[in-house]
């Protein structure tokens, strides 16, 4: 395909090159008229009726030649495809030469090729610095076109005669009409003001182009530094947050460690007394404290891992799961002989519960449903949490794992933590949303999972 | 640095078109010219014609119109045309865009040359050269037309800057032409009048 668009352009540059060299066939009137008013500003000793004849003369050899140049630069691309590559610039000085050889043999019009090789010369000097983007050839062809007027008035300036720049039929003309009455002191004046002018603005042009590009990639550089910097940031504020959260945790662990051992001395003490029901009370308390420890591990150390039943795990999220007040209707559908998960409980609950307390979020005050399916899917255990809530866009569906993304202004690391703890027992999470209809979280975990199937 | 590589052939390219032409450029041998006629060899009336079709023979009939000369100028003219005058002013100079205007080839042209000079000559008028375009026009055509015309010329005006100077001071030597050459354009006035007076 981009093979295809490479000889469409080359053939494009083709038809350009071959118009460019006819033109004089279609421009005879104006060049019949250009000799006339020659012979006329001659006769009458009228300079400014030969200064009109050069603004002609520079228009039509800056149609013909910018033809003949933007053709053959657009030519080469059948030969070489990237245009900085040293064999299309090759390519870009052959085809323009031969043209021009080929010009001065059609239309005898004794061409020299001082300027030919100056133009070529400034043009792929100044190509250098056009940057190789979307819009190469449009601003290539604007400093063609500026470049090739530049040389126009280059051609009439008498003094460079003598170099052998613009020797030319029509260019000769001039010069010596103007000689004749002027001594060439009009055109030596005019030419190089316009010469100079032109190319000028076509270094000017190039520079602004090639500064407005480097600030651009200032610009991107900057930004990308600080979206480095803001997730440098948000994973400061993440691990600060962890190390917190595993240091208060930790100190838990001493006062439960006083109460365990306080309440062993009570029983102790209470053990010569026969009563059953304070025996039962220091059971309740000490399978209590012995859950809370082993929560405290779980919190504490993200591979431990045991085998959970999934109705367990859910009955534990929707337990903590606050919806008074609302109008949300909850839903637990689950199929019989679902297999047992072998997770981090506190840790996978967690996970879970963010969900739901992100699809509780979504309503906003409103009403609706929310539902959990959970059934064998494909030899995987699918957990399906669905809501009619306010969605998410299609444009932020991509974004919402990565760390600090948020629609609602909060930390942004929720449904990060989601992903990484999900991937972390070996499964995946996927969404699909349609805004105000129907979001689905669809996490999928292997059956049968081994503690050495899951990442360490 | 490599990126530089095809602009720098380009320039080097181009110096060596510049100074190329200086090196070769062989400076012809002396040759006695006169500032002007010692004594005029053309009656009036005058038509100036042109041989390639540039505009300077437009610069002539100019200068001579300025001269006071009685003058007509027909770029075009034949050697059926020449019965009305007494005096011949060729202007050489091919002009392609010229020669495009007047919708004739160049072989065509140097056969209207020849055959003016011919019947110039035949009545025993005068044929003067006039080459005003010096190195602008310093091509093998208007060389080929000024080689035509040299044997049958009595006088030649003409610029010193030529491309070809040497071959045409050979030529002028070989068929005895008495020449001026000048360095500008508006020099040529009073060569040419004393052509007349």
């Amino acid at each position: 395909m981009k093979a295809k668009k490479h000889y469409v352009v080359g053939l494009l540059g083709l038809g350009m090159l071959i118009y460019g060299g006819m033109l004089p066939y279609f421009l005879d009137r104006m060049t019949a008229f250009m000799i006339i008013q020659i012979n006329e500003s001659i006769i009458d000793r009228d300079s400014g009726q030969l200064l009109i004849t050069s603004f002609m003369y520079v228009a039509k050899y800056t149609v013909i030649f910018f033809f003949i140049y933007f053709g053959a630069f657009l030519f080469s691309r059948v030969f070489c495809q990237r245009v900085e590559m040293l064999r299309y610039l090759g390519c870009f000085i052959i085809l323009t030469t031969s043209s021009m050889f080929l010009f001065n043999g059609l239309h005898h019009e004794n061409l020299t090729f001082q300027t030919h090789f100056l133009t070529l010369g400034l043009l792929l000097l100044l190509q250098v610095y056009i940057p190789k983007q979307k819009y190469y050839y449009f601003i290539f062809s604007i400093i063609l076109l500026l470049l090739i007027i530049s040389m126009q008035w280059l051609q009439l300036i008498p003094a460079l005669s003598s170099f052998g720049f613009g020797l030319n039929d029509m260019a000769a003309s001039i010069k010596m009409a103007d000689a004749y009455f002027t001594d060439n002191s009009l055109f030596n004046t005019i030419a190089t003001i316009f010469f100079a002018a032109f190319l000028v603005i076509a270094i000017i042009f190039t520079l602004l182009i090639f500064l407005q590009r480097k600030q651009m990639d200032t610009l991107k550089r900057y930004e990308l530094q600080e979206e480095e910097l803001k997730e440098t940031k948000i994973a400061l504020v993440e691990s600060k947050v962890y190390e917190e959260m595993t240091t208060l945790v930790h100190d838990l662990k001493t006062p439960l460690v006083t109460v365990e051992g306080l309440i062993s001395l009570i029983e102790m003490q209470m053990k010569t007394s026969p009563d059953g029901m304070w025996r039962n009370y220091f059971n309740r308390i000490n399978q209590s404290v012995n859950k809370m420890k082993d929560m405290i591990s779980e919190i504490m150390h993200e591979n431990t891992k045991k085998a959970t039943p999934v109705s367990e795990l859910l009955e534990y999220v929707v337990s903590h799961l606050n919806l008074d007040d609302q109008a949300i209707k909850l839903e637990v559908f689950m199929v019989e002989n679902v297999p047992i998960l072998y997770v981090n409980k506190i840790r996978f609950s967690r996970a879970i519960a963010n969900l739901l307390e992100n699809a509780v979020c979504s309503f906003t005050g409103s009403g609706g449903f929310i539902r959990i399916n959970v059934k064998r899917d494909k030899g995987q255990v699918l957990i399906q949490i669905e809501d009619n809530g306010s969605g998410i866009r299609q444009d932020d569906l991509q974004h919402i794992w990565k760390d600090g993304f948020s629609t609602t202004n909060s930390t942004g690391i929720g449904l990060s933590f989601v992903k990484r703890v999900i991937e972390n027992h070996g499964g995946t999470i996927t969404v699909n949303s349609r805004p105000n209809l129907l979001t689905q979280m669809n996490i999928r975990m292997p059956e049968e999972v081994s503690e050495s199937q899951v990442s360490v | 640095m490599k990126k530089y590589i095809p602009a720098t052939i380009c320039f080097f390219i181009l110096i060596l078109f510049v100074i190329a032409p200086q090196q070769t450029a062989t400076k012809s041998k002396p040759y006695a010219s006169y500032p002007n006629l010692p004594a005029p060899i053309g009656d009036q009336k005058l038509l100036i014609t042109s041989a390639g079709q540039a505009v300077e023979a437009s610069i002539l009939y100019s200068i001579a119109e300025h001269l006071h000369l009685d003058v007509d100028y027909r770029p075009r003219v034949l050697a059926s045309d020449l019965y009305d005058y007494n005096t011949v002013a060729v202007v050489i100079g091919y002009s392609a865009n010229g020669m495009t205007q007047v919708n004739r080839t160049f072989e065509e042209e140097v056969n209207r040359i020849k055959a003016i000079a011919e019947e110039v000559e035949n009545q025993e008028n005068a044929l003067i050269l006039v080459h005003l375009s010096g190195n602008y026009r310093s091509d093998r055509k208007s060389l080929q037309l000024f080689e035509q015309l040299v044997q049958r010329a009595d006088y030649y005006i003409g610029m010193k800057e030529n491309k070809y100077g040497s071959k045409i001071k050979h030529a002028l030597k070989q068929f005895r032409v008495p020449a001026t050459f000048v360095s500008e354009l508006d020099d040529i006035r009073v060569p040419f009048n004393s052509a007349f007076r």
